[in-house]
């Protein structure tokens, strides 16, 4: 089919819209030459959120970029660049974010004794050290920068302790969000050994071993910063 | 023209009217294919024919080909074995593979008639079309004006260079 018609000039602005949903990301960078409409609709919530329910899910990975301040701590940002991974190709990709919505923030534990850091949506899992424990123990805190919730807690993996003394800190930690059902999973991984976190139930349950290393991979991959 | 939906159930028939005043008759089961027959239908019942004053005969004849064989393949026959998701995939292959033009009208008639499946199927391919045209390919296509000076244009392209190799 040859398209260079002039029937498509009549198309539509929707229909476009709807069409222009069904590309993949690095497409959509290409095409935000075509016009200035275009480029301005390629950041905008409601193209996005088109995006979302058209595309093809997770066919994309989206890592923010994680910066230390010298000033502030640890700090969050995505004003420098997205960086994702077209999972299919294997290939990695960058945008230059200016033009991006802005935003920044300190986590809300945030200290050299934060280990692991994980984001999904809007949720930032942190495991961190608690500050004045005298045990110098760690825990995991979830917070929602954005909406600027206040952190909870989770409670400590029953069967497995990890401490400053022994030598066993978790060595990855990811958090998928379900946006739907508003309840978020954990997982970590201590001494090749998985636990799951699950929101909706509260409670910690062990996975086991996974044999297959290259998936402990993945997962640092998708979520590591 | 008719269109065959299930032989074997007494179904409600309906009546349809293209722009250019042919008539259509169909199983009810695949005028509800449309979302917006479906609602003409609810509110004013199959007696009496409903025109669609802005889809040609010739295209409304492709729509309710694509809408009874879907209506179809949702029915189960004791004596035939069901349609797989495979085979739907190459028929739908087989229907959006048509000139441009027509392409173009019935991406509008499925709006119109709101039927979802038929509107995904031919963004999908209109979109695998244009994936790997360059930006000025899409403005010859579309007419678009391109209101990029060129340092912005270079702007861009230095933003995500890797997306123009």
């Amino acid at each position: 089919m040859e398209m260079n018609e002039g029937v498509w000039s009549r198309m539509p602005s929707e229909l476009i819209e709807r069409v222009l949903s069904l590309l993949p990301v690095p497409v959509l960078c290409r095409f935000r030459s075509v016009c200035k409409t275009w480029r301005q609709l390629f950041r905008t919530p409601s193209f996005l959120d088109l995006c979302d329910r058209n595309g093809t899910p997770k066919e994309y990975l989206f890592l923010a970029r994680c910066l230390s301040d010298p000033d502030d701590g640890l700090v969050c940002s995505i004003d420098e660049a997205m960086t994702f991974l077209d999972i299919e190709a294997g290939r990695w990709y960058w945008i230059k974010s200016e033009h991006w919505r802005h935003y920044s923030f300190a986590l809300p534990h945030e200290s050299s004794e934060t280990r692991l850091l994980a984001m999904d949506e809007s949720l930032v899992c942190e495991f961190t050290a608690l500050p004045d424990d005298p045990n110098k123990g760690y825990a995991i805190f979830i917070s929602d920068p954005i909406a600027k919730t206040a952190a909870v807690e989770l409670p400590p993996v029953p069967s497995y302790r990890y401490s400053r003394e022994t030598s066993g800190l978790p060595t990855s930690m990811t958090i998928d969000v379900d946006k739907v059902a508003y309840t978020f999973k954990v997982f970590l991984n201590c001494d090749l050994r998985w636990y799951v976190y699950e929101s909706s139930i509260g409670v910690w349950r062990d996975l086991g071993t996974i044999p297959d290393f290259q998936h402990a991979e993945f997962e640092c991959a998708k979520f590591g910063v | 023209m008719h269109f065959q939906g299930s032989p074997n159930m007494a179904e409600k028939r309906v009546k349809l009217i293209s722009s250019d005043n042919d008539e259509f008759e169909v199983d009810e089961a695949v005028a509800f294919e449309s979302e917006t027959l479906r609602n003409m239908i609810q509110d004013t019942g199959t007696n009496v024919p409903i025109s669609i004053p802005n889809v040609s005969s010739d295209i409304l004849a492709k729509v309710l080909e694509y809408c009874s064989y879907h209506a179809e393949t949702m029915e189960t026959h004791d004596d035939k074995p069901p349609i797989t998701d495979a085979q739907i995939r190459e028929w739908d292959a087989d229907f959006v593979d048509v000139h441009p033009a027509t392409l173009y009208s019935l991406i509008l008639a499925a709006n119109y008639l709101n039927i979802k499946n038929l509107l995904d199927l031919i963004c999908q391919a209109v979109a695998n079309n244009i994936r790997g045209k360059t930006a000025v390919e899409i403005r010859k296509i579309l007419h678009i004006q391109d209101d990029f000076t060129y340092e912005e244009e270079m702007e861009i392209r230095r933003e995500t260079k890797w997306a123009f190799d």
